[in-house]
């Protein structure tokens, strides 16, 4: 759907292209290893970290698809959003700081491995638990992504929707396989820094175009049709909308699920020193908070299209570029609109590193025990990546719902498979192998199963059924087999938090190699 | 003046939401810095040792 966007739009969108491909290939020149390519050797400054953690969960799902969401139902996508917001401390709270610390006295490059050391008794059954639910869960967010970057470019450039899937997914292919994750967070950094721009641009062009919120709301409620539930809470029973119990999944989904997305809490590990995690809430909610702002360019333009001031989109995800092309000062339109892209590239590279780290490090040398010197690692991460992105891209081919619930479904496979392993067991002792086994079955099966049959009882989304399952799974399964025999130090890591001092080698059993 | 009420509204909700769990968590992980500094200084060794060693035996094939 060509948006009619003026020619100054498209080359700056050309020019963020090259910027963005020479300054991840800039960036890759450091990278030598694995270690490197994955965890860019533990050496991103406070902010860089930080920013990219925020980078990883802003993705072209919420800054293309809420908007779209918003306009499409209005009001209710705020309990995403906000809750959201939330979601950063939970997150921090229960795994930055054990993460990182753990990443500092193992060796811990992905989640997998965390995994495989919190979990001794099962290390391979834990990682292949951990390979299945990135690779599924990629799969499902790689494909909200491309999504997201055919609906922007085919609405800016001369191109058909997978004209513009093609060009983005080639683009960000360059520079993730040419420098891994040292090369995406410095890109990262830049792209988030153009989100956050496009947030701000996005609010003060809705005041001054169609007034504060309370008017937007206003002018909504007395819409006719459906319009007027776009200024409740939520859609009334029996309207073909999201009611309440769409509300009560997202509160729940992302309150919590952040604890469980492996696209931000591998950026825990990139910190340079472990101390700066300290910042990690603080400085994830102000900064996705600002780009969060872009919701409101689906809700003002749902009041425009109300008043009959702006014409009815066949398709709600074309909404946020809509506003963008029509509304922001052309002179400004191009450089945010850029951030638009942008969520979906750094959601990409994140993604296809942490999976491709996966194959490369948890399969092919955790299991298979293959030997790779630094060079063949390398070689193998990149030529996984590329693979990745080739069967994500086929994926894509087979969606057909809207970018924002094709994101909620992905995110609550892959905290129904986390949350628990990781969130959980880095704080509850008693969690144990067999409770992973149990969570993440339910996770991958459950997860894949309500995503394709596309089971959401009573409109409560049925992947929040699943995330609930799968806790509920786990500390039932662990507390009814036996309780795991920790490493020394990792349940230093472990007990970190609730006692004032480390617990002391007479206090710890070293894993028995025999269990 | 609905607007102002709203701004409020929004401040307010980022304070709850954003500014009152971030402060808390980094009071939190200040007072909890030593213990975390004491497990790095006693274990570090642990991950330099096993890094050295497998860079060993990758530049031995």
């Amino acid at each position: 759907m060509n948006l009619h966007a003026p020619l100054s739009m498209a080359i700056t969108v050309v020019v963020y292209f090259a910027v963005v491909v020479a300054l991840g290939l800039y960036a890759s020149r450091g990278t030598k290893n694995l270690a490197d390519y994955y965890i860019a050797g533990r050496s991103a400054p406070r902010w860089v970290a930080i920013i990219s953690g925020s980078a990883a969960v802003m993705s072209g799902f919420g800054l293309v698809g809420l908007p779209g969401l918003a306009y499409a139902y209005g009001g209710v996508v705020f309990f995403l959003q906000v809750f959201a917001i939330l979601g950063f401390s939970v997150a921090a709270f229960l795994v930055a700081r054990k993460l990182r610390t753990l990443g500092e006295i193992k060796v811990a490059y992905t989640i997998p491995d965390a995994m495989a050391l919190r979990y001794p008794s099962m290390p391979s059954v834990m990682r292949i638990v951990g390979i299945l639910g990135l690779v599924v869960g990629m799969l499902g967010y790689l494909s909200v992504e491309f999504q997201a970057l055919g609906v922007v470019l085919s609405s800016l450039l001369p191109v058909s929707y997978w004209g513009g899937v093609l060009i983005g997914t080639g683009i960000v292919a360059i520079y993730t396989i040419a420098g891994g994750i040292r090369a995406g967070i410095w890109t990262d950094l830049f792209q988030f820094s153009l989100e956050m721009l496009a947030g701000i641009t996005v609010i003060i062009t809705v005041f001054i175009v169609v007034g504060n919120p309370v008017h937007i709301l206003s002018v909504l409620a007395q819409a006719k049709g459906t319009w007027a539930y776009h200024a409740a809470p939520w859609w009334p029973k029996g309207a073909a909308g999201l009611g309440v119990g769409a509300a009560i999944a997202w509160t729940f989904e992302f309150g919590l699920g952040h604890g469980g997305q492996p696209q931000l809490l591998t950026k825990y590990y990139v910190h340079r020193k472990a101390s700066n995690t300290r910042y990690q809430a603080l400085g994830n909610g102000i900064t996705y908070s600002l780009a969060a702002l872009m919701i409101f360019s689906g809700l003002g333009l749902a009041a425009l299209t109300a008043q009959h001031r702006a014409p009815l989109l066949s398709n709600p995800d074309y909404a946020a570029p809509y506003f963008f092309i029509h509304y922001i000062p052309t002179w400004l339109s191009g450089i945010v609109f850029t951030a638009l892209i942008a969520a979906s590239m750094a959601t990409v590279n994140g993604f296809s590193n942490i999976a491709s780290a996966a194959i490369t490090r948890d399969f092919m040398q955790g299991i298979l025990h293959r030997q790779l010197t630094p060079r063949r690692g390398l070689m193998w991460g990149r030529i996984w990546t590329l693979v990745l992105l080739l069967i994500a891209l086929w994926f894509t081919y087979s969606r057909s719902s809207l970018i924002g619930i094709a994101g909620t479904e992905a995110w609550g496979l892959l905290a129904a498979v986390f949350f628990p392993a990781v969130a959980l067991g880095l704080n509850w002792r008693r969690g144990n192998s067999w409770g992973v086994v149990a969570s993440g079955v339910i996770g991958v099966v459950g997860g894949t199963w309500v995503t394709v049959a596309n089971w959401n009882p009573g409109g409560f989304f049925g992947i929040a059924i699943i995330m609930a399952a799968s806790m509920v799974a786990y500390v039932l399964v662990s507390a009814v087999t036996r309780p795991e025999r920790l490493d020394e130090a990792v349940a230093a890591v472990v007990e970190m938090g609730r006692s004032p001092r480390i617990p002391g080698p007479s206090e710890t059993v070293v894993a028995d190699p025999s269990s | 003046m609905p607007g102002l009420t709203v701004l409020i509204l929004i401040i307010l909700g980022w304070l709850v939401f954003n500014w009152v769990p971030g402060l808390w968590f980094l009071k939190h992980a200040e007072q909890s810095e030593g213990v975390m500094e004491a497990i790095i200084q006693r274990y570090r060794q642990q991950r330099i040792d096993e890094e050295n060693r497998n860079n060993r035996e990758e530049d031995g094939q």
